[in-house]
């Protein structure tokens, strides 16, 4: 498998996933308010971690490094994963646009 | 009866928290009758020259803080580094903190004479406040065996078991239903796959 690209869309993983963190933090009942701590790093709001992934800063490459480590040893499927964020079914996510333009 | 040193800098928000984390190990130690924990450096009393001064004296120490490859952290100082970790000579590191299994725990084990050090060889992660109750209980897992008799060896088996039960509580669990499962997934994940025990797995306090 090639994580570098979405195996459903063919499109880069970075793409898919900050559209994933962008519907997240669209429906986070608290976006604001720290999700994620990183000893060393600080806490992150979703919003800040929207914007990490967007910028390829370091903690949002880390973040992109542990879905990526999720995924290679198959302890998620991208897509579920992706679903996850999203607040969707799956299969869902299949038909969001972004896919639907390959 | 074994004696542990506690390091908690609590020296800003995210070490705050984990620091609480220990905090629960203090009632655990004393009512075990097998470890004590002989001296407690919290917030400002953990300083440089007070680490250097009580490390020799413990059989182990129990690090809640910050971390690098190279580093145990307290607020704008290096608590235990390559220079000084020697002092925990014949002793056991636990390294609640990021990355410091990836250098200094293998200094401190292959070069200075540290039985064994567990910790974590990146990053250590979390969900914020631990809201569902379920990554303090795991990591901590490991310090708490410890404190009951338990091995090195013991302790990283329990820290990696509890860590999965993150995993499964987030994947398929009641914690699927949460704003944060994928995060509160990705992160036990993370530091399931990070955890190390470096040196002599047979270690008891």
């Amino acid at each position: 498998m090639n994580f570098r690209h979405s195996p459903k869309a063919q499109r880069p993983v970075h793409e898919v996933v900050v559209q994933a963190l962008e519907k997240w933090v669209e429906r986070h009942p608290n976006p604001d308010v720290p999700a994620m701590s990183i000893a060393t790093s600080g806490q992150f709001t979703p919003r800040q971690l929207l914007h990490e992934i967007r910028d390829r800063s370091d903690t949002g490459l880390l973040l992109e490094e542990m879905i990526e480590t999720a995924v290679v040893k198959q302890a998620v499927t991208l897509d579920e994963l992706l679903s996850w964020f999203e607040g969707e079914e799956p299969n869902a996510v299949h038909d969001a646009p972004i896919l639907r333009q390959i | 009866m074994s004696s542990i040193l506690l390091v908690r800098p609590a020296n800003n928000a995210v070490a705050i928290e984990l620091s609480s984390w220990a905090a629960g190990l203090r009632n655990l130690a004393a009512a075990s009758g097998h470890v004590s924990i002989g001296s407690d450096l919290a917030s400002g009393s953990a300083t440089r020259p007070a680490v250097d001064a009580a490390l020799p004296g413990y059989e182990g120490l129990f690090f809640f803080g910050h971390g690098t490859p190279t580093k145990l952290l307290g607020a704008g100082v290096d608590l235990v580094d390559t220079s000084n970790v020697a002092l925990a000579a014949n002793h056991a590191i636990v390294a609640i903190a990021c990355s410091s299994a990836d250098t200094l725990g293998q200094t401190a084990v292959h070069q200075n004479g540290v039985e064994a050090y567990l910790g974590f060889t990146r990053k250590l992660t979390w969900v914020t406040g631990d809201p569902d109750g379920q990554f303090e209980p795991a990591i901590c897992s490991g310090p708490r065996r410890l404190i009951q008799y338990g091995t090195m060896n013991d302790a990283l088996a329990d820290m990696q078991s509890e860590l999965q039960n993150v995993v499964n509580h987030y994947h398929s669990g009641a914690g699927k239903a949460t704003a944060n499962a994928a995060i509160g997934f990705l992160s036990a994940f993370w530091d399931l796959n990070h955890l190390a025990l470096i040196g002599n797995g047979s270690y008891t306090l």
